[in-house]
């Protein structure tokens, strides 16, 4: 059978033929040329043959373990706008008036639609613009490594962020993340994470849910709160002195189940800690990410909290209690430690350094939780510094190398 | 003395081994010396076009040492010398009008070769113009006979695919290599002998005076890089030189008859080959020649293996080291959007080392036809460690080949560059994601580096 897009071919040699000599249109109709057919590139050089895999596979791959997620945010970004807004009557605006503020599945995902793909489509829309235009400048094929972070970004924002915020956010992203040190490949900060960081940093009012849902000011307590797990982060942060918050936690709707399950308000997808363990499954299974740093992320969160736990008196705060195990269900941990921190890119790369910076992730996002007063949520801050600090963690297991070959010598 | 276990790396299974037959070829009419083939090596002719020759007669001389001189392989007379860019010598073609007049060096028994001492030696193999068959790391150079080198590493076993069995070649060749391997005893006391992991050819397994070592696992684990790594890694200033066991019964055949070998075993193999087994052909033959005058339309035909080998046309001769010749398809076809084999396909026709196809579940047996397609855009390197899970070398190769374009020579002298041939990192090539050729990164650190030593 003949591969209907097979009729885009004699389009693209057309187009390939126009675009010789012109750098702009260059790049841009080899982008899609090699999105709609194989290269027509052969081996040079000794080497004669080539693995399948391409980077275009491989970023494809991080976009189906994120698929889950997304999929979930969808509905459960519906479902708590719908849960939300059961109390206010009439604050849905006209479209959706006629659907009601029933949650039923359909109803769920409509709204959840409504408030995720605009956000989307404005990352892609800018990210891609800027990749398209650096790859022209530049001379270079355009680069895949986008498709991953123009998911990620808005999985890592509240539904509600104003749109010319996640374009900012974006361009500052990718701009500054990764293209003024070369490109996807070169950069040492994870660019989706350096979009979130720049957005947290200009505009926390707008991620930390003081302007939620505009439409229904009146019962804006009882909406959902845009800020990554600040709700449940809160309660343990709010809790007396000396006593545990999981009864303060239960009491507000937040089971370990449910956070688990994570059926709970949040940024768009780092509620559920389940879908991200799907996710982490398909990227462990297929070998595209680290499961080393994933485990020892793990690690590093239940020994640092098993600390805190271990020193607890009556007199400490309230979060020192908490069960070190809550902290891998609650806010943006799973999120990152599964999506974020094992960015082959800007993690560390040799095995040994997988470890420590896997474990340090883990240390940090308790570390900053619990006794850093002025940020509820630590997973982001701690894997932007672990990204900082990773190729610092490769140096010194290379100069190990190095030591080993000098030692030997002598 | 040791039995080396190899973890990393991996064995592609190529379609198209060459079955176990030995059969004669016709001599080549044109046979050609590729300088090449010598990297870092400069070459002086001492013949001009029309001169006669003999089987030995020298036709070049490295630059660096004279006394090393590229023989004849056959009787006839220069052809043709090539020249590029700043009369650079390209290659020198020969003429073989069949009749295998050749120059007597004189025979040597074990006796002669026992009693005649490391110069004297020396001196007889650099004449004969079996000297280039060693060859030296750091750098791939050719052996320089006046510093010792630390050890002799030589290499009977293949692991790469479609490579030519070590000890099929050397199978009716047991006393020429015993020979050999007296010789070289002489010229360097300590060589390691690697051999596979259940050999049992004789004339390897209890050879006198040598380390025998074992190796099993994938490929790499049957390269000189890797051996060298593990038994007695090269420190900086060392040197060691490196051989394979046919070509040590090369050196033992010329010992014996006192005339240059004119004819070598060379693999026919690959999917694209349509006659494919060992086959006694003249040495340095051209490729038309050694598969049978098989068209090369859409074919690409390699000295070498697929994995690591020259590129060749039809009238190109092969190298002196060469032991095989691969054809295998050249890629002519796109995929389209949702096939099989786009990136967006199932991918049971694409074959990966990554789970990430369905060849991976259903195809493990399988051997496959693979073809020269690059699949894929170049990127930088994306996934950090991919050439580490390829490589049981104690390098670090990510962040090595990341530091070459840089330049800084000390810092790729404390990463080990020295201690890399391109070869060794073939399969990290073959590898990578981002279709990064770490084999040709490699080539170039050897150039920056030599430069400075």
């Amino acid at each position: 059978m003949k591969n209907p897009f097979s009729a885009f071919g004699t389009l693209f040699d057309k187009l390939d033929e126009m675009s010789k000599g012109k750098k702009v249109m260059a790049t841009t109709v080899d982008a899609f040329d090699t999105f709609i057919r194989t290269p027509k590139t052969r081996t040079t050089g000794s080497v004669h043959l080539r693995d399948a895999l391409d980077s275009k596979r491989m970023m494809s791959t991080v976009i189906l373990a994120l698929a889950p997620v997304a999929l979930f945010s969808l509905w459960n970004t519906g479902f708590q706008k719908l849960s939300a807004l059961q109390n206010v009557p009439g604050a849905l605006k006209s479209g959706f008036a006629l659907l009601g503020t029933e949650p039923t599945f359909l109803n769920c995902v409509l709204h959840g639609l409504w408030q995720f793909v605009p956000v989307m489509a404005v990352t892609y829309a800018v990210g891609l613009g800027i990749e398209f235009v650096v790859a022209a400048v530049r001379g270079h094929e355009v680069n895949e490594g986008f498709l991953v972070s123009g998911m990620l970004i808005p999985l890592t924002l509240p539904p509600d962020i104003p749109l010319w915020m996640v374009a900012v956010g974006t361009a500052f992203g990718v701009i500054f993340g990764k293209e003024v040190f070369g490109g996807t490949g070169m950069n040492f900060l994870n660019p989706a994470l350096t979009a979130r960081a720049f957005i947290f940093f200009s505009y926390p009012g707008a991620i930390s849910g003081d302007t939620v849902w505009k439409a229904v000011d009146a019962s804006k307590d009882a909406l959902v709160d845009g800020f990554s797990g600040a709700t449940p982060l809160a309660i343990a942060a709010a809790t007396p002195a000396g006593q545990c918050p999981v009864a303060a936690l239960e009491q507000a709707g937040f089971t370990l189940k449910s956070m688990f399950l994570g059926v709970m308000p949040g940024s768009m997808g780092e509620t559920s800690t389940l879908l991200c363990l799907v996710g982490a499954a398909i990227l462990v299974a297929t070998g595209v990410a680290s499961a080393r740093i994933m485990v020892s992320a793990v690690v590093g969160v239940l020994a640092a909290g098993g600390l805190l736990n271990l020193l607890a008196g009556d007199a400490s705060p309230a979060y020192w209690h908490l069960p070190a195990y809550w902290h891998l269900v609650m806010g943006g941990f799973a999120f990152g430690a599964v999506f974020m921190a094992t960015d082959p890119v800007s993690a560390a790369a040799t095995g040994i350094g997988k470890i420590v910076y896997g474990f340090m992730i883990g240390v940090l996002v308790v570390v900053i939780r619990v006794l850093n007063p002025a940020f509820p949520e630590g997973a982001m801050l701690a894997i932007l510094l672990m990204n900082v600090f990773a190729p610092l963690i490769d140096h010194f297991v290379v100069q190990a190398n190095v030591r080993r070959r000098l030692r030997r010598a002598q | 003395m040791g039995a080396f276990q190899v973890k990393k790396g991996f064995d592609i299974p190529l379609e198209g081994e060459a079955p176990r037959t030995l059969r004669d070829l016709p001599a080549s009419p044109l046979v050609a010396f590729n300088p090449e083939e010598f990297p870092f090596m400069k070459w002086r002719l001492l013949v001009a076009e029309g001169d006669a020759v003999k089987v030995g007669t020298p036709i070049a001389a490295a630059k660096q040492d004279e006394n090393i001189v590229f023989c004849s392989p056959v009787a006839g007379s220069v052809h043709k010398i090539v020249r590029g860019d700043r009369r650079k010598l390209l290659s020198v073609v020969l003429k073989n009008d069949g009749s295998g007049e050749a120059i007597d060096f004189g025979a040597w028994d074990m006796a002669k070769v026992g009693s005649a001492g490391r110069d004297a030696l020396v001196a007889h193999l650099q004449k004969g113009g079996l000297w280039p068959l060693l060859k030296q790391r750091p750098f791939g150079k050719l052996a320089d006979a006046s510093k010792a080198p630390k050890a002799l590493f030589i290499n009977a076993m293949e692991t790469a695919p479609l490579g030519a069995d070590q000890e099929f070649l050397l199978a009716d060749r047991a006393d020429e290599f015993t020979l050999g391997l007296q010789a070289l005893l002489e010229i360097v006391p300590t060589i390691h002998l690697c051999i596979r992991q259940g050999c049992s050819f004789g004339a390897l397994v209890h050879a006198q005076g040598v380390d025998v070592h074992t190796f099993a696992g994938p490929h790499p684990a049957g390269l000189p890089g890797t051996h060298i790594n593990m038994i007695s890694p090269i420190n900086k200033g060392e040197t060691v030189w490196t051989i394979t066991a046919y070509q040590v019964s090369l050196i033992g055949e010329f010992l014996r008859t006192g005339k240059v070998p004119e004819r070598q075993i060379v693999a026919v193999a690959g999917s694209a080959a349509k006659d494919r087994g060992y086959f006694r052909a003249t040495r340095g033959a051209q490729i038309s020649n050694i598969v049978g005058g098989q068209p090369l339309e859409n074919v690409r035909a390699i000295a070498g293996t697929p994995l690591f080998g020259t590129a060749k046309g039809a009238d190109d001769c092969i190298g002196l080291r060469d032991a095989s010749v691969c054809l295998i398809p050249e890629e002519t076809e796109r995929h389209y959007l949702l096939g099989d084999q786009h990136w967006t396909g199932a991918g049971f026709h694409a074959f990966s080392t990554w789970r990430l196809f369905a060849s991976r579940l259903c195809c493990r047996a399988k051997k496959w036809a693979l073809s020269t397609a690059l699949r894929g855009g170049k990127r930088a390197i994306i996934q950090q460690d991919v050439y580490e899970r390829f490589s049981p070398l104690d390098v670090p190769l990510t962040t090595l080949v990341k530091a070459i374009p840089g330049g800084d020579v000390e810092r790729l002298e404390q990463l080990g560059l020295y201690e890399l041939e391109p070869e060794d990192v073939a399969l990290c090539t073959f590898a990578c994601p981002s279709k990064v050729d770490v084999a040709e990164e490699i080539r170039k650190g050897l150039a920056i580096l030599e430069k400075e030593v």
